[in-house]
């Protein structure tokens, strides 16, 4: 498939003929990453499927106001990422049998879920991963797996690059001691 | 790749972030050909009119159920105000008959009449008693006065 920039795939989407043709054109080229960012954060294929699909739904409907003084793929993982918070905090509300946090709920995923199939070690980060306060969390997972940049990060998050290095530099700390300790 | 100094991060003694043995890769997978086929699916929903959000059909189910409960009952409101606004103008009507009726057939003759009427507090036969029999007259009692709303002679009385 020809790879369209980001600017390209705009300029089409605004054509009212292109349109359809150009988000799926978008679909196409980000929904693996937006998929395993939202997947790191809820954990569940089910849950993300949903969340994904609501993300695309919104970026579908607010691309008209989209304004190019972002990049394209910073704008649609802050849409990810505060649907996947989201959608973690809605469904804790909804719990019914009695797990006593989001954080035990994400492991139950971890131990139970279909379509996890990970090694001892990577199974121990994920739980440590999810230890993790949540703002914490998206940091050290968009650094440590998709080695994104603090500037990038910063644009997603609303938050200062300084401040983003702290984060990493204490999930990480907090990390390492879950390791040590589990 | 960033050109960024990351802090090291030690799992035993191995430090995954330089690491090229340390295998960043995650423990989940998908369903096979689930990204052949997710395009396809978030298109589907993504028409003209599509709201900002996915509905769940529960929430869906529910609303409609709302709607369907606030219809029935607005019915059911509307038809009790139409009974009873039918009842009331009937009424209404009837009142409307016995003003036209009290309008129609005033008589104060004596200018007693009312005050005495009032005295006496009674609804029929007041008058009788002060005519001595001569007139029966009906009245409806107010607030303020007493208004007769029909006269008529009373046959064994004139007898």
């Amino acid at each position: 498939m020809e790879s369209h920039s980001d600017k390209e795939l705009i300029d089409m989407y605004r054509v009212p003929e292109a349109r359809h043709y150009a988000f799926s054109l978008i679909v196409k080229k980000y929904q693996e990453r937006i998929y395993w960012h939202v997947r790191k954060i809820v954990i569940s294929h089910d849950d993300a499927d949903d969340v994904v699909q609501n993300t695309f739904l919104k970026i579908w409907t607010g691309l008209d106001t989209f304004r190019e003084d972002s990049k394209l793929f910073t704008w649609m993982y802050r849409i990810a990422t505060n649907e996947a918070l989201n959608f973690i905090k809605r469904n804790n509300k909804k719990i019914l049998v009695p797990i006593d946090s989001t954080e035990q709920q994400l492991v139950h995923y971890l131990e139970t879920d279909t379509y996890i199939d990970g090694d001892e070690l990577q199974i121990k980060l994920q739980k440590a991963i999810i230890s993790l306060p949540k703002k914490q969390k998206v940091v050290f997972n968009m650094k440590y797996f998709e080695d994104m940049k603090y500037e990038d990060m910063s644009e997603i998050l609303g938050t200062s690059v300084g401040a983003l290095k702290a984060s990493f530099f204490h999930a990480v700390k907090k990390i390492e001691k879950y390791m040590a300790d589990n | 790749m960033t050109s960024e100094k990351q802090p090291c991060f030690y799992i035993g003694r191995i430090n995954i972030m330089d690491s090229p043995n340390f295998n960043k890769e995650l423990p989940f997978r998908v369903p096979k050909g689930y990204f052949d086929k997710l395009p396809q699916r978030i298109l589907e929903n993504c028409t003209p009119s599509s709201d900002a959000k996915r509905t769940p059909w529960r929430t869906v189910w529910k609303s409609q159920l709302a709607f369907a409960a606030g219809f029935a009952a607005l019915a059911v409101v509307a038809s009790l105000v139409v009974i009873f606004s039918q009842k009331f103008s009937a009424k209404q009507m009837q009142q409307n008959n016995t003003y036209i009726e009290i309008v129609g057939r005033n008589i104060y003759n004596d200018s007693e009449t009312p005050r005495t009427i009032h005295e006496r507090n009674h609804e029929i036969d007041s008058l009788n008693v002060f005519t001595n029999g001569m007139f029966l007259r009906y009245y409806s009692p107010r607030n303020k006065f007493s208004t007769i709303c029909e006269e008529k002679h009373d046959a064994h009385s004139l007898k």
